[in-house]
């Protein structure tokens, strides 16, 4: 589904990326994890968009994405819920919705979509005149998905979803995504560590110094400690 | 009393135009990071086209000649054309360049634009007698009040509550907010940069048009300048209401408008000169007290 070739990307003036390729099928959940600096979020913030790569190439159902604007890479079906959340902090819950399904319109989506993401995330409903910027961490990061979700993605980036969350509201989190993936809907999932990667994870990539330590299939791992070894960087 | 009540009138007059070309400001600025001083020239370019190119100090009219309904329609569109114009040609390409350059820029296009009407119609300012029945006054409220006064303010305030309600309720304006608030989500999203900012920029050559038909029919003249004073006075009013606030720069615009008008009414008649003078040390207290201005916004300073 995505196909990253040999990209290298640059943040600023500093290479952040280099030589990343890799492979992502659909209907599966992966996760990057690497430390703090890898490159992690640099890498997704390039699938979708938002960063050019300088070398390499990105391609997403076969067709070459890279290069390509943040919003149209947002209406092929390939949609961010980034570091920090970020919703629009001063626009209700209901505009941030609202902003999620222009790009999800453009598919051919409609209205009756807000009704089956919001299914999904009960405290939205509830709030859905309020201004995002008094929810919660748990709760925006509820937002972010059910905006992301209504862009009709194929493929999920999601940065650190449990980035500053208490480890009760992380497993509600993964709960919601957990139902995503039933739904057979294509994830990259960005982490710091790996602790959730057993038991919700298919393919599982560390990234190190800006490029690929070690990748694997899930199932295929008996003995973390090579993916340990490879993330702290001891060879 | 009554000439306390005058100053009033004619502040809130002149700060409704504040106000407008604040907004104007506030629009672009929200978005872009872009300070834009071409807005001055919208507001003089529009004003120049209601005659016929000529270095005459009494030139004939020629859109200014039409009838009222076609007159307005017509400037309030070349406002918009030439916002699109400097949108397209002088600001796309560098849209994601750092602030400092956008400014320059914005400063280089001005001035471009300026010499450009120099040429045809010379630095010699004109006389042009446009709706000269506004300048009638009218009794309100106990006072006589020129009729374009409270046309100005009529005109301002529904601009102003149409300008909210846009904001507030149709979608374009929900994408307007959310890119100010966080413009590489708000495309992360879905939201089409150009459409964005190619509509803020035609919002704020709406405006230019609509404050140079006001700015003319209050004082009958054209200048090659005309722009350049009412927009830097409506900057500082952003400024003090908060840069990227669009209820600060109201705000500031009608703060600054009155402060102006009741220094001209009570300072002593050897320091009205200096009127101006005064103004801006207003604003560098204002600036002291609250260096975020009024309403301090979240989303200043760096396009994140």
């Amino acid at each position: 589904m995505l196909t990253l070739r040999n990209l290298a990307v640059n943040y600023g003036a500093v290479p952040a990326i280099h030589d990343v390729s890799a492979e992502f099928e659909a209907g599966t959940v992966n996760f990057i994890v690497g430390p703090n600096g890898a490159g992690k979020s640099t890498l997704l913030l390039t699938i979708a968009g938002a960063l050019r790569p300088r070398m390499g190439s990105i391609s997403f159902r076969g067709k070459t994405i890279s290069g390509m604007n943040p919003e149209d890479v947002a209406s092929q079906g390939c949609s961010l819920v980034p570091e920090g959340r970020q919703v629009f902090s001063r626009l209700t819950i209901n505009e941030n919705l609202r902003l999620g399904s222009i790009a999800g319109r453009r598919k051919g989506g409609s209205s009756a979509d807000t009704e089956e993401v919001l299914s999904l995330f009960p405290i939205l409903r509830e709030r859905y005149s309020q201004a995002a910027g008094t929810l919660s961490g748990g709760e925006q990061q509820q937002l972010s998905i059910a905006r992301a979700l209504l862009t009709r993605p194929e493929l999920l980036l999601i940065d650190e979803p449990s980035l500053g969350l208490a480890p009760l509201v992380v497993d509600g989190v993964y709960e919601i995504l957990r139902k995503l993936k039933n739904d057979s809907l294509t994830m990259i999932i960005v982490e710091q560590q790996a602790t959730r990667v057993r038991n919700n994870g298919d393919t599982v990539t560390v990234v190190r110094d800006g490029h690929v330590a070690f990748s694997s299939k899930v199932s295929t791992i008996s003995d973390y400690s090579e993916l340990e070894k490879a993330y702290f960087g001891f060879s | 009393m009554s000439y306390f009540l005058q100053s009033i009138v004619d502040g809130a007059s002149l700060g409704s135009i504040y106000a407008l070309i604040a907004l104007a400001i506030g629009f672009v600025f929200g978005i872009l990071r872009l300070i834009n001083f071409t807005q001055s020239d919208y507001i003089t370019y529009c004003a120049y086209a209601l005659i016929i190119p000529s270095t005459a100090a009494m030139p004939a009219l020629f859109i200014g000649a039409w009838p009222a309904a076609l007159m307005v329609i017509s400037v309030l569109l070349i406002g918009v054309v030439l916002a699109l114009l400097t949108e397209r040609f002088a600001f796309r390409a560098i849209r994601d360049a750092e602030p400092e350059i956008l400014l320059i820029s914005s400063f280089a296009t001005s001035y471009l634009l300026q010499h450009i009407l120099m040429a045809v119609y010379s630095t010699r300012p004109k006389s042009v007698s446009i709706g000269n029945w506004l300048g009638e006054p009218v009794a309100f409220a106990g006072l006589r009040v020129p009729l374009i006064q409270l046309v100005t303010l009529g005109v301002t305030g529904a601009a102003l509550i149409a300008l909210v309600a846009m904001l507030r309720y149709t979608e374009f304006g929900i994408k307007i907010r959310a890119a100010a608030e966080n413009y590489r989500m708000a495309r992360l999203l879905g939201v089409r940069a150009n459409a964005v900012i190619a509509g803020c920029f035609a919002i704020s050559g709406l405006i230019g048009g609509a404050v140079s038909l006001l700015l003319v029919a209050q004082t009958g003249s054209l200048d090659i300048l005309m722009g350049v004073s009412p927009v830097i006075i409506a900057f500082f009013a952003t400024v003090i209401g908060g840069m990227g606030s669009l209820m600060g720069a109201v705000l500031g615009g009608f703060l600054v408008g009155m402060v102006s008008q009741l220094l001209q009414a009570y300072l002593p008649g050897e320091a009205r000169e200096f009127r101006d003078a005064f103004l801006f040390a207003f604003t560098i207290l204002v600036l002291i007290a609250r260096p975020n201005g009024l309403i301090a916004s979240s989303a200043i300073g760096q396009r994140t």
